[in-house]
C-alpha cells in the first residue's frame, strides 16, 4: 500500500489535447446503455424490485449493497455506473445555453437561417473565421462584430424576407418582432403577419385587435430547433460555433441523458414501505410524466391550450433538472423546496470542484482540540497516546532498521512505539507502523507522544497559526511516503517559517507571558543568588541540551552574598561558554530596552520557568483607583461636563461659529467630540501616573505583552465615551437616545459618555450604551470576516499561477513576464539582515572578527616572538581596521555565501506569496476600521 | 500681452518638438535645442508682426541621422480645429517630397473625417497627431517617468533568446501611451525602461509595444 513513485508508462496511445463542445442527441444515445421510459420507480411486487426501463433499472448500476450492476454484474464498489437517455415529447430550451440561443437568433434569418450579412461582409468574416490559429479573444471579438451587424439587418440577404428584432419576453419564450427594427418595412411585416391569419381572423373576431398592429411571432424551441439544423457549416462558424465540436441544434434538448445510479442513489427505509429517493431521480420521473402526458394529448387531439401548457411545464421541469435556481420562472412554478440541480451539485464551496476535486477527506489524518504548552520547544508538537497508536507509516525494512522493527512488531499494536500491521509483498516486507517518534504533523511540528488528548504546541507559535485556545481544534496529516515527509520537514517546518515573507518581519515571537516574565526578570532592582541562577540555567536546557556545560557569569554583587543581575541570566542564554560572540553584544541593547526578540525563542524555555517560580496575577486592588485618582478624574470630568454645556449654550445662542465645510450641528458634534475625548485621555493619564510600578496591569501594558494605557484607565479611571459607527450614539428613540434622557439633550451623558470605571460600576443607561457600542465590534467581525475572505480567494485565484523561474523571471502559466527579476533584486525579503540588505556588513564584520579573536591573539603571541614572522602571518592586521588576511578572506566568503542563500529559489510560488501579503493586511484593515474612525488613513504595507 | 502669451506657448512647443525629433534619431541642432525665448520672438516675430500666421514658419523637416533619406515633417496648421482638407494638403506635399512621416500639431481638435482618415493612411504614411496643450512640456522629463530606450531589431532578438520568449509573453505598453507616442512607437516594437528601484537601486524591463 505504499504510494509508489509516479512513472510515465509506455503505452501505446498518448493525449494530445482535449477539446470541449455540445453533447448531441446522438452521443447521449451512443453513450447511454437503455432507453427509459417508465415514469414508475418500483414495481407492484413485496420485493420492491426496480421497473425495467424506470429510472431506477439495475442496467444503470446500483446503488445498494447487495445487489450487483445488471450490465458489468459488479457490486456497489466496482461498478462505474452506466447511462441511460430518456426522449422528450417536445424539444426545450436548455437553461444554460438559453443566451446563446438567442444570440444565434438574432445573427440568422428566421425563414432561411442564413446568417445576416451582406455577401462582401459574409466572405470577409468567414476568411477571418476559418483560420485556424484564431485566438480566444480575436473570435470572441469577431462573434461580436457578427452580432452586432446582423441585429441591424432587417432584410435577409439570401431570401428577402424581413427581419425583426428577436428577444426574450417572459421565461423562455422568445419573440421575433417584425415590425420593429425598420419602420418603412413594418407595414409590411404587419399586412404580412394579417394575410398569413386571415383564416383565423374571420372565425374569431376577437382576434382581429391583436393583429392589427402587431406582427409578433414566438420562437418555440420546435421552431428554433428547425432554424438552427438549417444552418450550413459556414454559417455556424461565423455565430462563434465549430461544427465539429458541436452544432446550434444541440443547443436544444430533445434527449435527456440519465446519469448512473450511484450518483443519485435511493436510500431504503426499514420498513418495507417506501423509500427515499434522491432529487434527480424525482425530477427525471416528473420529466418522464409530462412527457407521457404529451404524447397522450397529441395523440388523442386534445385543445391546444392544454398541449402548450404542458410543454412549458416541460420547460420549467427540465430547467430545474439542470438548474434549480433558474431565475425569471414564472410565480406558482418555483419548487417549494430548492432541489440539487446539476449546477447545484457543481457549484459553490461544497460542489464537485472545490468541495471533492481540489480537496477532500483524505486517510492517514486526524483532528482534536489543541491547547498550550509552554515547556514543548517551537517546532515540536505533543499527540496524544491513542492519536499515535492509530495513526500509521510504512516503513521499509531494511538492514539499518531491521532489529528495531523487530522490537515494534514484537511490541504490538497495544503498546506505544509499536507496529499495527506488517505486510509481506514478494521479497519485500513492509510494515505499518504506528510510529510515534517520527510522525510528521500538519504543520511542520515534530511529534512528541504525549498523554491526554489534546494537541499541545509552544503558545509562540500561534500567530503563523492564527490559532488560540478557546476550543480550536487542529488537523494532523501523517504524509505516507520519505519524499513527501521530507518535503514537509524541510518546507513547513516552524523553524522555517519564523518570519513572514511579506516584510521580513518575525512572525514567531515571544508572547504574553514570556514578555512578562523577561521584563521582570530584566528590571533593574532583580538579583538573585546562586540558587535561583543556577535553577534558571538549568530550565534552559531540554533533553537534547542537557549536557552542554554553561558557565556562570561572574556575580555582579560579590559581598556579604554572591547576587547575579537578570540580565546576567539572559547573557547566560545567549552564549552558555564565557566567549562573548559579537552578536551577543548587539542584543545587549536589545534587551536594555527591556525588549525580548525572536530567534532566541526556540531556546528559551526561561520565561514560563520565571513565571512559574513567581506567579503574576490581577486582584481588585491593582484597580482600585487612589483617592487622587477619583478626585482628579471628578474635576476633570465636571470641568468637561461644563465647556460641553457652554458648548451648547453657544449652539442654542447661535454663538457657535462653524467649523469650515460643517453645519452648525456637526461643528458642535465635532467641539464635543474633542472636549470628551480629551477627558478620557487625561483621566487615563492620571491614573497612569497615580499607579505603583509593580501594578500587574501597569506592567503587562508597560513591557507590551497584553494591553495597553486605555484598558488601564478603562478600568480604573473612566471607560469614556460610546461609539458606533464612528459618532456618538444616536437617537434610537424620538429625538434622544434613551428615553431616560430629555429630547434634544446633547449633553455627555444623554449621547452615551461613561464616565464611571468598570471598577466603580456602569449606570443603566451607560450600560445599555456600552452594549450598543460592544455589539458593533461583534457584527462587524462577524461580517468582515466573510468579505475579506471572498476578497483574498479572489486575489489568490488571479494571482496563483506565477512563480519563479530558473531565469530568476516571475511569470504565469503561459510564459508571460511578470517580473524580469523578483522584486527587481531577485532575493527573498525573509532572509533579509538589514532593511533590504541580504547582508548587515558591519554585523558581520564585528562576527567575523570576534569568531577569530582568539586564534588571532593566539597567532599574534606566538608571531611576536619571532618579529620577521610578524609582517607575514596570515592573521597580522593587514589594514588600519585591525583585520587580518583570514578575517578578510573569510568575510568576503560568507558574504558571498550569504547573498547565494539570499537568492529566491526557482519555483517559489511568489504569486501566492503575494495575494496573501495584500489579503492578510486587508483582513486586519477592515476589522480594524472601526478603531481607526476619524483617521484618515492606514499604511497596509 | 497676448501675443506675448502666445508666443511663450509656441516658443515651448517648439522645444518640446524639438526635443522629440531628437530623441526619435532625427537630426537637430544644438543651436535649435537650445534656442532662448528671445532668440526664438526675433527668428519668427521680427518679420512677421502678425502673430497669427507665425504657425505656418514653424514647420519644419527633418532627417534621420542613420538614414537622411529617411524624413520626418512637422506641421503646426493654422486654424484650430484641423479638418480633412488641411490633412489632405499635407498628404499631398508629403506625397510630392517622397516622405511617409509626418507629425501635425493640433490647436484644439480635429473634425472626425480627418482622425479618420490619419487612420486610413497608416500603412502607407503615418501622420501622428498631438495637441499643442500636450506639449507645452516634455513629459519625458518629468521625475516619475523612467527611461525609455527604444531598441533595435537585433537586441530585439537578443532579449527574445535571452529568456527564450516569445513576443506575446512579453509585458506589454500601449500604443497609444503618452510616452510611446511621444518616441512615435509601432506596434511590435521592443523599448527598454530603466527605472529606479526602492530595493535594487535600478530595474530594467522591457516592454512590446501593442
Amino acid at each position: 500500500m505504499v504510494k509508489e513513485q509516479f512513472k510515465d508508462l509506455d503505452v501505446a496511445k498518448k493525449l494530445s489535447h482535449v477539446t470541449f463542445g455540445l453533447f448531441s442527441s446522438n452521443d447521449v444515445q451512443r453513450q447511454a446503455h437503455i432507453r427509459v421510459v417508465s415514469k414508475n420507480l418500483y414495481g407492484e411486487d413485496t420485493q420492491r424490485s426496480p421497473v425495467s426501463y424506470g429510472v431506477l433499472d439495475r442496467r444503470m448500476g446500483t446503488s445498494s449493497k447487495n445487489k450487483s450492476c445488471e450490465t458489468c454484474r459488479k457490486g456497489l464498489a466496482d461498478c462505474v455506473g452506466h447511462y441511460g437517455y430518456l426522449d422528450l415529447a417536445l424539444p426545450v430550451f436548455h437553461c444554460g445555453f438559453y443566451k446563446a440561443t438567442i444570440t444565434i437568433l438574432q445573427c440568422i434569418c428566421k425563414k432561411c437561417s442564413r446568417v445576416l450579412l451582406s455577401p462582401a461582409d459574409y466572405d470577409q468574416n468567414l476568411q477571418i473565421a476559418t483560420r485556424t490559429r484564431l485566438g480566444l479573444q480575436s473570435r470572441k471579438a469577431l462573434q461580436k462584430k457578427v452580432h452586432e451587424k446582423c441585429r441591424k439587418m432587417a432584410v435577409c440577404p439570401s431570401c428577402g424576407a424581413i427581419n425583426g428584432i428577436v428577444k426574450k419576453a417572459g421565461s423562455f419564450k422568445i419573440i421575433h418582432e417584425k415590425h420593429r427594427l425598420n419602420k418603412k418595412l413594418s407595414s409590411i411585416a404587419i399586412s404580412q403577419t394579417q394575410d398569413l391569419l386571415q383564416d383565423a381572423v374571420e372565425s374569431n373576431k376577437d382576434l382581429e385587435n391583436f393583429v392589427a398592429s402587431k406582427s409578433q411571432e414566438i420562437l418555440n424551441p420546435l421552431l428554433v430547433l428547425k432554424l438552427f439544423s438549417g444552418m450550413s457549416d459556414e454559417d455556424c462558424l461565423l455565430v462563434g460555433m465549430k461544427p465539429n465540436n458541436g452544432r446550434p441544434e444541440d443547443l436544444i434538448i430533445e434527449r435527456l441523458l440519465v446519469p448512473p445510479l450511484c450518483i443519485r442513489p435511493s436510500v431504503m427505509t426499514d420498513s418495507q414501505m417506501g423509500s427515499n429517493e434522491d432529487d434527480l431521480t424525482m425530477k427525471l420521473t416528473e420529466i418522464i410524466l409530462i412527457s407521457d402526458y404529451i404524447n397522450r394529448s397529441r395523440q388523442n387531439g386534445a385543445k391546444i391550450q392544454i398541449l402548450m401548457e404542458l410543454w412549458d411545464n416541460l420547460q420549467i421541469h427540465v430547467s430545474l433538472y439542470i438548474n434549480s435556481e433558474t431565475s425569471g420562472l414564472p410565480y406558482g412554478s418555483q419548487p417549494n423546496r430548492p432541489i440539487r440541480g446539476f449546477c447545484q451539485r457543481l457549484k459553490g464551496k461544497s460542489g464537485r470542484f472545490r468541495g471533492n476535486l481540489s480537496g477532500k477527506r483524505v486517510d492517514y489524518s486526524t483532528r482534536t482540540v489543541i491547547s498550550p504548552d509552554p515547556n514543548l520547544r517551537i517546532d515540536e508538537v505533543a499527540i496524544p497516546y491513542p492519536v499515535a497508536m492509530t495513526l500509521t507509516y510504512p516503513q521499509k525494512v531494511c538492514r539499518a532498521n531491521i532489529r528495531f522493527l523487530k522490537k515494534l512488531i514484537l511490541n504490538g499494536a497495544d503498546k506505544h512505539p509499536g507496529a499495527n500491521f506488517v505486510m509481506e509483498e514478494k521479497t519485500k516486507l513492509r510494515k505499518y507502523l504506528k510510529y510515534g517518534n517520527r510522525g510528521k504533523i500538519a504543520k511542520d511540528l515534530k511529534a512528541k507522544i504525549m498523554p491526554n488528548r489534546t494537541f499541545r504546541f509552544n503558545e509562540c507559535v500561534c500567530t503563523p497559526f492564527n490559532a488560540d485556545f478557546d476550543g480550536d481544534e487542529m488537523n494532523i496529516h501523517l504524509p505516507q511516503t520519505e519524499e513527501a515527509r521530507a518535503e514537509a520537514l524541510v518546507l513547513m517546518q516552524s523553524k522555517s517559517n519564523m518570519v513572514t515573507p511579506r516584510s521580513g518581519e518575525p512572525l514567531i515571537a515571544a508572547i504574553q507571558d514570556f514578555i512578562t516574565g523577561a521584563y521582570l526578570l530584566t528590571q533593574k532592582d532583580v538579583f538573585l543568588d546562586r540558587a535561583k541562577v543556577s535553577q534558571f540555567c538549568s530550565s534552559m536546557l531540554d533533553s537534547r541540551t542537557a549536557s552542554t556545560e554553561i558557565d556562570l557569569p561572574v556575580p555582579s554583587i560579590i559581598k556579604p552574598v554572591q547576587l547575579w543581575t537578570g540580565k546576567q541570566v539572559i547573557s547566560a542564554l545567549l552564549s552558555p561558554l564565557d566567549v562573548v560572540f559579537a552578536f551577543c553584544v548587539l542584543l545587549d541593547v536589545v534587551f536594555h530596552n527591556g525588549e525580548h526578540i525572536c530567534g532566541v525563542l526556540d531556546k528559551s524555555t526561561l520565561g514560563s520557568g520565571s513565571r512559574s517560580n513567581r506567579g503574576f496575577s490581577i486582584g481588585i486592588s491593582d484597580v482600585t483607583p487612589e483617592i487622587n485618582v477619583i478626585n482628579g478624574k471628578r474635576e476633570l470630568v465636571k470641568n468637561g461636563y461644563d465647556k460641553c454645556d457652554q458648548h451648547i449654550q453657544d449652539f442654542k445662542d447661535g454663538r457657535l461659529h462653524n467649523q469650515p465645510g460643517f453645519t452648525a450641528d456637526e461643528t458642535l458634534e465635532a467641539v464635543i467630540l474633542r472636549e470628551l475625548s480629551v477627558i478620557r485621555e487625561d483621566a487615563g493619564k492620571i491614573c497612569l501616573k497615580e499607579l505603583h510600578p509593580s501594578n500587574a496591569p501597569l506592567t503587562m501594558a508597560l513591557c507590551g505583552s497584553k494591553g495597553s494605557n486605555i484598558n488601564i484607565s478603562q478600568m480604573i479611571s473612566c471607560v469614556g465615551q460610546q461609539a458606533v459607527s464612528g459618532r456618538r450614539i444616536p437617537n434610537g428613540f424620538e429625538n434622544r437616545a434613551l428615553p431616560y434622557f430629555d429630547r434634544d439633550s446633547k449633553v455627555p451623558a444623554a449621547k452615551g459618555f461613561v464616565e464611571n470605571s468598570f471598577y466603580s460600576g456602569l449606570e443603566p443607561t451607560e450600560f445599555f450604551f456600552h452594549t450598543m457600542a460592544g455589539r458593533e465590534g461583534l457584527v462587524d467581525t462577524a461580517v468582515k470576516t466573510a468579505e475579506t475572505g471572498y476578497l483574498q480567494r479572489r486575489l489568490i485565484k488571479s494571482l496563483e499561477d506565477l512563480a519563479i523561474r530558473y531565469d530568476t523571471t516571475v511569470r504565469n502559466s503561459v510564459g508571460g513576464i511578470v517580473q524580469f527579476k523578483y522584486g527587481h533584486d531577485g532575493l527573498d525579503p525573509s532572509l533579509m539582515e538589514s532593511k533590504d540588505q541580504p547582508i548587515d556588513y558591519n554585523h558581520l564584520l564585528y562576527h567575523i572578527k570576534a569568531v577569530s579573536y582568539f586564534l588571532r591573539n593566539y597567532i599574534n603571541r606566538i608571531a611576536s616572538k619571532q618579529p620577521q614572522n610578524r609582517k607575514y602571518g596570515p592573521h597580522t592586521p593587514i589594514l588600519d581596521h585591525h583585520i587580518t588576511e583570514i578575517q578578510l578572506k573569510q568575510f568576503i566568503q560568507s558574504c558571498g555565501n550569504k547573498y547565494v542563500r539570499a537568492k529566491i529559489e526557482p519555483g517559489t510560488a511568489v504569486g501566492a506569496i503575494a495575494a496573501q501579503s495584500i489579503g492578510e493586511p486587508g483582513t486586519q484593515m477592515t476589522l480594524k476600521t472601526f478603531h481607526f474612525a476619524g483617521v484618515a488613513a492606514m499604511n497596509i504595507l | 500681452m497676448e501675443d506675448e502669451e502666445e508666443a511663450y506657448k509656441l516658443w515651448r512647443i517648439r522645444k518640446t518638438v524639438m526635443q522629440m525629433c531628437h530623441d526619435r534619431g532625427y537630426m537637430v541642432s544644438q543651436e535649435e535645442l537650445d534656442q532662448t525665448f528671445d532668440q526664438f520672438h526675433e527668428q519668427f516675430y521680427s518679420e512677421m508682426s502678425e502673430s497669427s500666421q507665425v504657425r505656418g514658419l514653424l514647420s519644419m523637416l527633418v532627417h534621420h541621422i542613420d538614414d537622411p533619406t529617411e524624413q520626418l515633417f512637422v506641421f503646426f496648421p493654422d486654424e484650430p480645429k484641423v479638418g480633412i482638407n488641411t490633412i489632405k494638403k499635407y498628404c499631398q506635399r508629403m506625397q510630392r517630397e517622397n516622405i511617409n512621416r509626418a507629425i501635425i500639431i493640433i490647436q484644439s481638435g480635429m473634425t472626425p473625417t480627418a482622425k479618420q482618415s490619419l487612420i486610413d493612411m497608416a500603412p502607407k504614411y503615418t501622420l501622428e497627431s498631438f495637441m499643442e496643450s500636450e506639449l507645452m512640456i516634455n513629459i519625458t522629463e518629468h521625475h516619475l517617468v523612467p527611461k525609455h530606450i527604444v531598441m533595435s531589431p537585433e537586441e530585439k532578438a537578443e532579449l527574445l533568446a535571452r529568456y527564450k520568449l516569445k513576443e506575446h509573453q512579453l509585458p506589454r505598453i500601449q500604443v497609444g501611451d503618452p510616452v510611446a507616442r511621444y518616441y512615435g512607437l509601432k506596434r511590435g516594437q521592443f523599448v527598454r525602461i530603466i527605472r529606479p528601484s526602492e530595493t535594487a537601486g535600478r530595474y530594467i524591463t522591457y516592454r512590446l509595444v501593442s
